[in-house]
């Protein structure tokens, strides 16, 4: 196979080829390198690649897989990670100019899980600074280029990694989620995007944005990919007391399973005020799904419109209070969007906060309850495919609505509730723009939902698709 | 406990209470918070927080008394599993 085809391989298929001994870590991180030093200036994915250090690991992994060691599926297996997931020795940005010269002195929970799976690091990822904005633009470092149009936005937070896996400039990604910043950029990339439940993997080591909100999911080109990057992350962590002591399955394997039988909710709150083609393309999927022999059904969940307001006081209170004292001392510092984000953080009331923390409680009920009918929900990732890079408002179905809002809509109530959600690419616009749907499960079943992301993706209608920079 | 209206749509900034007052915020901001807020950014934290509050009181329509908040999201498996 020629070098550059090397980068679209899917992770699990890369994966297979390794163990198999037809397939040189040493020759797949080169690949990956040469195709970074080609296009990142222009795509603007990694703000540190890493390209000597992961050679290096590289080498590491060939000698050892031929003395007979071979790890598991992510050995020797390239991969990036959002630059706010702390990494020993190497820069960790957040995206931001405040932590532009800031070197941890430790891994994050899951970076180490994931070396320790014998994965190779190629860099560390841009993002919307701090995490905090579902558009992906960063003043500092340059907004990462759409593969897909470049006048369109990434998606954020984790604009980096949906533009990295998009691009083929690494074969999986990690992204953190706090409103939808794994699932949104997954949606407008064209990209698989997972969002575990709250609890499956550990926080420990990645700046917060807004602890009880945060999630830490994987983002591939399949969802195969995605089910063997997560289990290689899970699992309990003695340093994130969220995560519970719960064994983590086969994902691989339950990805593969079956489907035929399984209830699927059509989660109909949804899908008010949606762009048509999303809406077209999001029903045609679940047409698809019914013909894989599942069982479809109309599910209501009327109260899920208060998810919205409760997030915002709960991110808004507890950015204010992780970033109050850069606020005090480095105000200036900050790109202009997010300073005045996290500024509006102290003006929300403790009474605010703790009204939103109770409406918690009675949303994840209700989606519980949902859930207890069903074997997941189905419903739009995004209402809206990527938006012009400079818009700040959408008009969908006649309504205005600022583009923050819009894009992170379908995703953020999810946040709320902490159960698992899964984005699948389902459909192309007319204008060549990805559309994905999203499924949402019962906490800690991220196995039922990769085994229908799964099914799905073999019947997409952008199944194997790449963008115009990869063909 | 009586249900308030909930429209339909978003409404327009305009049509949602009355926007809040953006010297209000920097005196709030110097004399309580204590926390500066750059002038330049005074507006648009105004228009975020007035495009929120309708959607806060309204969170009670949720029947909230006997509901206990989330200040952390212990989730049943941890329950199962003894960390509760």
């Amino acid at each position: 196979m020629a070098a550059p085809e090397l980068c679209w391989l899917s992770l699990a298929e890369a994966g297979d080829q390794i163990r198999r001994r037809a397939l040189s870590p040493r020759e797949l991180t080169q690949a990956y390198l040469d195709r970074i030093a080609a296009r990142n200036a222009e795509a603007r994915a990694y703000i540190t690649p890493l390209a000597e250090s992961a050679l290096a690991a590289a080498t590491a992994a060939e000698a050892e897989i031929a003395r007979g060691h071979y790890r598991g599926p992510l050995h020797g297996i390239p991969i990036a990670l959002k630059d706010l997931i702390q990494t020993r020795g190497v820069r960790t940005t957040c995206g931001s100019r405040i932590l532009k010269d800031w070197v941890p002195d430790a891994d994050a929970g899951v970076a180490a899980r994931l070396a320790s799976a014998g994965a190779i690091l190629l860099g560390k990822l841009n993002l919307h600074e701090f995490a905090f904005g579902p558009t992906g633009v960063n003043a500092h470092y340059g907004t990462p280029r759409n593969p897909w149009g470049a006048d369109r936005m990434p998606g954020g937070s984790s604009s980096g990694s949906g533009v990295a896996v998009a691009d083929g400039l690494c074969a999986g990604a990690l992204g953190t989620d706090t409103g939808g910043s794994v699932r949104i950029p997954a949606s407008l990339c064209g990209i698989v995007g997972l969002k575990p439940t709250y609890g499956r993997v550990s926080r420990a080591g990645v700046l917060p944005l807004a602890w009880s909100l945060d999630h830490i999911g994987p983002m591939t080109r399949t969802v195969r990919d995605a089910a063997l990057l997560l289990g290689g992350m899970a699992g309990h962590d003695p340093a994130d007391p969220s995560t519970p002591v719960l064994p983590v399955p086969d994902y691989r394997a339950l990805a593969e399973q079956d489907p035929r039988g399984l209830r699927i909710g059509i989660a109909r709150d949804f899908f008010e005020r949606l762009d048509p083609e999303v809406r077209a393309a999001v029903e045609g999927a679940a047409t698809a799904l019914q013909g894989l022999g599942l069982r479809m059904e109309e599910i209501r969940l009327p109260r899920i419109r208060h998810a919205g307001p409760a997030v915002f006081a709960i991110i808004s209170a507890e950015s204010m209070a992780y970033h109050e004292p850069y606020l005090k001392t480095r105000a200036a510092e900050y790109g202009p969007d997010v300073r005045g984000r996290l500024a509006a953080g102290q003006f929300v009331l403790a009474s605010h906060y703790l009204k939103a923390q109770r409406a918690r409680q009675v949303l994840r009920a209700d989606v519980d309850a949902a859930l207890g009918t069903v074997d997941a929900l189905l419903l739009p990732s995004t209402p809206v495919p990527a938006p012009p890079l400079a818009a700040t408002e959408v008009t969908v179905e006649g309504v205005r609505e600022e583009v923050r809002a819009a894009l992170t809509r379908c995703t953020r109530p999810i946040n709320l509730t902490g159960h698992p959600a899964l984005s699948v690419p389902c459909g192309l616009t007319t204008a060549g723009l990805p559309v994905s749907l999203q499924l949402v499960g019962r906490h800690f079943d991220e196995g039922t939902l990769l085994r229908l992301g799964c099914a799905y993706e073999a019947v997409s209608p952008i199944r194997d698709r790449r963008p115009p920079s990869g063909r | 406990m009586a249900l308030l209206a909930y429209p339909a749509h978003p409404l327009a900034k305009e049509d949602r209470m009355p926007p809040i007052s953006p010297s209000l915020l920097s005196v709030i901001s110097q004399d309580l918070a204590r926390i500066p807020l750059d002038p330049a950014d005074a507006d648009a934290v105004a228009a975020a927080l007035s495009g929120q509050l309708d959607g806060l009181e309204q969170l009670d329509q949720l029947d909230l008394m006997p509901v206990e908040p989330a200040t952390v999201l212990m989730l049943p498996g941890e329950v199962l599993h003894g960390r509760a």
